[in-house]
């Protein structure tokens, strides 16, 4: 009975209850900006990959479906020109689609959108396990784990998004790998790491900075040791089973030529350069201004979880800079070394990391869409260090009545939060935090996923007869049939940016031109204003109606 | 050695930074303001612009004032003058 309510059982418990949620809710998002692409990417290699075997039958549905994607989203970047997105998540849905038959649209994006959550789910509780071995306190576990799991923009996406919360998933995976190589420095748990920092750079390029912060561990590690031994015998296994995981699944290695392999970055780095609306302002993507992601971060983030990990990031540089202008040549002492703990050790490697994060970001100034995005695997930083700084608090201010102030002013934000997340269901994915006024939320891009159109189609079919379809976005509005009924098709007509033939016209407000200059999507006058998604100020999408 | 690597690093990341927040900065805000300055959009617009008041010139049934003309046609045959007698 006591092991029942053992407080290491509560973690099980909220994990339930969020598994409850999203079994509940999951069905209410509408289809991401870049599934079905994902999905087109998911057949492609699946159709390359059956090429090296017999599997006819498989092989011949997997063509069927390649073509019955072509007729559908004909528009679909071809994946021969894109091909260097992983493969972990898309060819694994694929085969499942195809060897369980799932033919309706609706059930194979459901498919996906479930199996995200679930895998999202994993690793925020490794996530859990990962503030649990740091700062071994289990409410505070509980805690990161559940702001971790909580941050509206974060929460928003785990239901559609396969690309960003797929890598955000997976490094925090690989985070847990490393807590488990530092607890037990084994050769195993050396190689599941090297495994997991493979699957983070096929995810996303960036991933690549993963197994830099480790070579730079580990070359700390020997400047203090010089253990020679050790530490090439660590590179070496490390870097084994990194390239033979990194070949092995990800097939677009498999396509390079001399030529490719010498220019293999210039492919990640491919913009269309769409203009970006931030700030009141245009901007080409590729010529945003430094302030592009920081303020991105810092409208959309809670003020509370923000300036947590404001605190805690300094806090935590704080202490390594101390460490640093102690070091002492004497390889012997260790208690003048960079770190003295295992704790301190992985304090250090996420701070390099994030770090060498930030640098990147600042100087190869990559091009940027659709908010922060890219980016939503800073999440992971932002709650251990917010978790860091929670820790400084708790071990400086134990029973004092300050400790309770405290606890009790993050109970109010994080209630604040929660609420929050219920008012904008199913648009988490488009939260403003309380510090950004109604007005300035119209500055920015809103629903850049545009998780809307399902919703807007939806409230178009309550009309009777034929729906004649105009967009006025940069959103694929025809695509959103895949999670309607295949009965109401018939009704829909999508004519994209031809008005005059509309009878409705829906925009998320998204666009890739500059529309001060660009007039392609200006609704024109004969049309008014036939509903208006607005929550908690923010914008989301109107449908304009023809006048008769 | 140790303390040799570490100042090092330090150093690198320092100068990484006060070149960001001095030279990278002022260069990348010109760099964007011209780069957006004359993104596609705007060249667009103004070549519509241009296009839409000659095509609004040539419907009307003057383009330049009585006034105008005789003006500018003295100016240009003085320049004409000019230039004949500078050989």
């Amino acid at each position: 009975m006591i092991k029942l309510f053992s407080k290491n059982i509560y973690i099980y418990v909220i994990i339930f209850l969020i598994f409850l949620i999203g079994i509940y809710t999951y069905k209410d998002y509408g289809v991401g900006i870049e599934e079905h692409f994902h999905r087109k990417s998911g057949f492609y290699w699946l159709n390359f990959l059956l090429n090296f075997t017999d599997f006819e039958f498989i092989k011949k549905t997997t063509e069927i479906k390649l073509e019955e994607i072509k007729n559908f989203t004909p528009r679909l970047f071809p994946i021969e020109n894109f091909g260097f997105y992983g493969i972990l998540f898309d060819v694994p849905l694929a085969f499942i689609e195809v060897f369980f038959e799932i033919n309706e649209s609706k059930n194979y994006f459901y498919l996906r959108h479930f199996s995200i959550f679930m895998l999202f789910l994993t690793s925020a509780f490794l996530f859990y396990k990962i503030i649990l071995f740091r700062f071994n306190n289990v409410y505070l576990a509980l805690f990161g784990f559940l702001i971790f799991v909580f941050t509206p923009r974060i929460y928003g996406n785990i239901f559609f998004d396969n690309k960003d919360i797929f890598y955000l998933s997976i490094l925090t995976i690989n985070m847990f790998f490393f807590v488990r190589y530092l607890n037990n420095k084994t050769s195993l748990n050396l190689i599941f790491f090297s495994i997991f920092c493979a699957f983070s750079t096929s995810s996303r390029i960036i991933g690549l900075l993963i197994p830099i912060s480790f070579f730079l561990i580990l070359f700390f590690e020997y400047l203090s040791f010089r253990k020679s031994n050790f530490f090439f015998k660590r590179i070496f296994i490390f870097l084994l089973s990194y390239l033979i995981t990194l070949i092995i699944h990800w097939p677009y290695l498999w396509t390079l030529n001399i030529h490719t392999l010498l220019n293999f970055f210039d492919p990640f780095f491919y913009a269309m350069n769409p203009v970006v609306y931030f700030n009141g302002d245009f901007f080409q993507s590729k010529f945003l201004p430094y302030s592009y992601l920081p303020i991105w971060i810092f409208i959309s983030t809670p003020v509370f979880l923000f300036f947590l990990f404001l605190f805690g990031f300094y806090s935590c540089f704080r202490r390594i800079f101390f460490r640093l202008i102690s070091i002492k040549e004497d390889a012997k002492i260790i208690s003048n070394d960079l770190w003295k703990s295992k704790n301190e050790n992985f304090d250090v490697y996420i701070s390099i990391l994030f770090l060498l994060t930030i640098i990147i970001y600042f100087s190869i100034n990559p091009a940027l869409l659709s908010g922060w995005r890219h980016f939503y695997f800073l999440n992971f930083f932002m709650v251990f260090f917010a978790c860091y700084f929670i820790n400084v608090v708790y071990l400086k201010s134990k029973k004092k009545p300050f400790l309770k102030i405290f606890l009790f002013i993050l109970f109010f934000f994080s209630s604040f939060t929660i609420y929050d997340l219920y008012k904008y269901h199913p648009f988490q994915s488009v939260y403003f935090n309380k510090l950004v006024s109604d007005i300035k939320k119209n500055q920015f891009e809103i629903d850049t996923q545009s998780l809307s159109r399902v919703h807007a189609i939806k409230e178009l079919l309550k009309e009777d007869g034929e729906l004649i379809i105009g967009t006025a976005s940069w959103t694929p509005l025809e695509d959103a049939r895949s999670m309607i009924s295949k009965k109401h098709w018939e009704r829909l007509n999508f004519v994209g940016t031809e008005f005059e033939k509309a009878n409705f016209i829906y925009s998320n407000y998204y666009y890739e031109v500059n529309t001060n200059y660009n007039k392609k999507y200006e609704i024109p006058q004969n049309f008014s204003l036939y509903k208006t998604l607005i929550i908690d100020g923010t914008r989301i999408y109107s449908i304009y109606k023809k006048n008769i | 050695m140790k303390l040799f690597v570490y100042k090092t690093l330090v150093a690198c990341f320092l100068i990484f930074v006060l070149f960001h927040l001095t030279i990278g900065y002022t260069l990348r805000s010109y760099e964007n303001e011209i780069k957006n300055y004359f993104s596609k959009d705007k060249i667009n617009f103004f070549k519509d612009k241009i296009r839409i008041e000659i095509k609004d010139g040539l419907e009307k049934e003057r383009i330049l004032s009585k006034e105008d003309s005789i003006l500018m046609n003295k100016f240009f045959e003085k320049i004409s003058k000019e230039l004949k007698n500078s050989k």
